[in-house]
């Protein structure tokens, strides 16, 4: 047996081999250039501010839906009461859509863009922001946002749903639509949902942000911990079924013990504590399961 | 998300109040200041962990993308240092279980550091890493994980185990082995070097 004292680094040992001690200590040294780090530094808040773009202009979006709740929660229920398999095929239509608008923009001339801007404007913000009416759908909601974002999406839903409405809606020849950058919510978060327009320069910045889907649940659920706690508990069982083995899984089962101690379930509090004890029993989180548990 | 986390501090007092590095990645600067002081050792560990050249940039600003989200969490029970590397080993884990590759390949940039540096020391540093990825690529992933992130993470092994939220004894034990594992190969190259 070893003593437990950490051992020279094989690079300061002289009785490594010399080779390898060498390779290591060159390696140690191996540092990227100053500007692929500035680069670096500069990606990383860029994919952090388009992130939270999304999120602001979703979240601004919100009030102008209570307007249009009656219109647009007709289109959401209908959009939601879709069998999951069938959703995909609205996210079609958009592509199949967008070239035939604007081949009949071209040919009609100038249009009245006025009306169909707030038709777009109004109504594909609906199912995306139903859900914080705290309805039956948002858990529908929270479902699909995962899934989208499961595809290294972060608008996904908000465009999806700009297409199934935006479909049988839109196509009086208005050019506006032919542009549907423009009548997005954001100018970053909107955009044409073909499969080229993902490509495009964008898909740069946002490739690296880890599934926001993820850390959405996680947020939402975060947020409703001390208000609504079984609300709280419901998403945090979405998370557990969309992402066992995700980046947060720690974080979530120790969110999801709080839910228990707000919802004062001592008993599946103490079970759940137990478990996440022996599951990491040199958590970061320890201490503040432990204090849960007083 | 740093608001909720301060909001959600400040109405539940069970909560440790958000500590010091969540007000330094508020600031844009003192972030940039933050990811150019981890970003080398960062970048490095998630190389010798087996991420490919090409998916370095991608994979390290994942790890400060990760970071800064879970900065609420962040307790302060270690040092930055130890918990961004152990967000490192994850996102790098979880990097190679997806088998994910970048869709462009990016081939018409060389990396700056090759058009500037001097020609010998970008092929000691290419033989270098070729050797002691051949070297790695023989250890299990644990012993792997222990080895990069004592040897050429510069952390202690008691932080090794906590970034890696392992027992101490275990990873002492996985060092020891991959350093056999390790030697026992340098030897068989010494070996056939001197045989030719």
């Amino acid at each position: 047996m070893k003593p437990l004292v950490d051992p020279p680094r094989l690079m300061d040992s002289a009785d490594t081999d010399p080779v390898l001690r060498q390779a290591l200590r060159v390696i140690s040294k191996d540092v990227p250039s100053l500007p692929a780090l500035g680069a670096l530094a500069d990606g990383a808040q860029r994919a952090m501010h388009a992130n939270a773009a999304t999120k602001a202009a979703a979240s601004s979006l919100g009030a102008k839906v209570v307007v249009a709740t009656v219109v647009g929660g007709v289109i959401a229920g209908v959009y939601f009461a879709l069998p999951s398999g069938t959703r995909p095929v609205a996210q079609q239509h958009v592509t199949v859509v967008a070239p035939r608008v604007a081949r009949s923009s071209s040919a009609a001339g100038a249009p009245a863009p006025g009306p169909p801007v707030t038709a777009a404007e109004s109504r594909p913000a609906s199912p995306l922001d139903v859900a914080p009416t705290d309805t039956a759908p948002s858990r529908v909601l929270e479902a699909s946002r995962a899934e989208q974002a499961a595809a290294p999406e972060l608008d996904a839903p908000s465009t999806m749903g700009q297409g199934s409405t935006r479909g049988p809606v839109a196509h009086p020849g208005s050019e506006v639509s032919s542009r549907p950058v423009r009548t997005a919510p954001d100018p970053k978060a909107g955009g044409p949902t073909t499969p080229a327009a993902r490509e495009e320069p964008r898909s740069e910045e946002r490739k690296p942000a880890p599934r926001p889907g993820e850390v959405d649940l996680l947020e939402g659920a975060q947020q409703s911990l001390s208000g609504d706690p079984r609300h709280a508990l419901e998403l945090l069982a979405e998370h557990r079924r969309t992402y066992p083995r995700g980046k947060f899984a720690q974080e979530r089962d120790v969110l999801m013990l709080e839910a228990f101690k707000r919802l004062h379930d001592t008993a599946a509090l103490r079970e759940g504590a137990r478990a996440f004890l022996g599951r990491y029993p040199h958590s970061p989180y320890r201490l503040r399961v432990d204090k849960l548990l007083e | 998300m740093n608001a909720i986390a301060m909001k959600r501090a400040a109405r539940d007092p069970t909560l440790e109040s958000p500590s010091a590095p969540v007000a330094r990645v508020d600031d844009p600067a003192a972030f940039r200041a933050m990811v150019l002081e981890h970003a080398p050792h960062l970048r490095r560990l998630v190389r010798s962990l087996g991420v490919p050249e090409p998916d370095l940039d991608d994979v390290s600003q994942e790890v400060f993308i990760v970071a800064h989200r879970r900065l609420q969490t962040f307790e302060g029970r270690s040092a930055l240092r130890t918990w961004l590397c152990g967000i490192a080993v994850r996102v790098a884990s979880d990097f190679r279980a997806k088998g994910y590759r970048r869709r462009e390949q990016p081939t018409d940039n060389p990396p700056a550091e090759a058009q500037n540096a001097d020609q010998e020391l970008a092929l000691e540093r290419k033989r270098a890493w070729l050797l002691i990825e051949g070297l790695l690529g023989e250890l299990s992933q644990e012993q792997r994980e222990v080895f990069v992130l004592y040897e050429l993470g510069e952390l202690s092994m008691p932080e090794v185990a906590r970034a890696l939220e392992c027992p101490q004894p275990t990873a002492y034990s996985r060092l020891y082995a991959a350093r056999e594992q390790i030697e026992r190969r340098m030897a068989q190259l010494r070996l056939t070097e001197r045989t030719p």
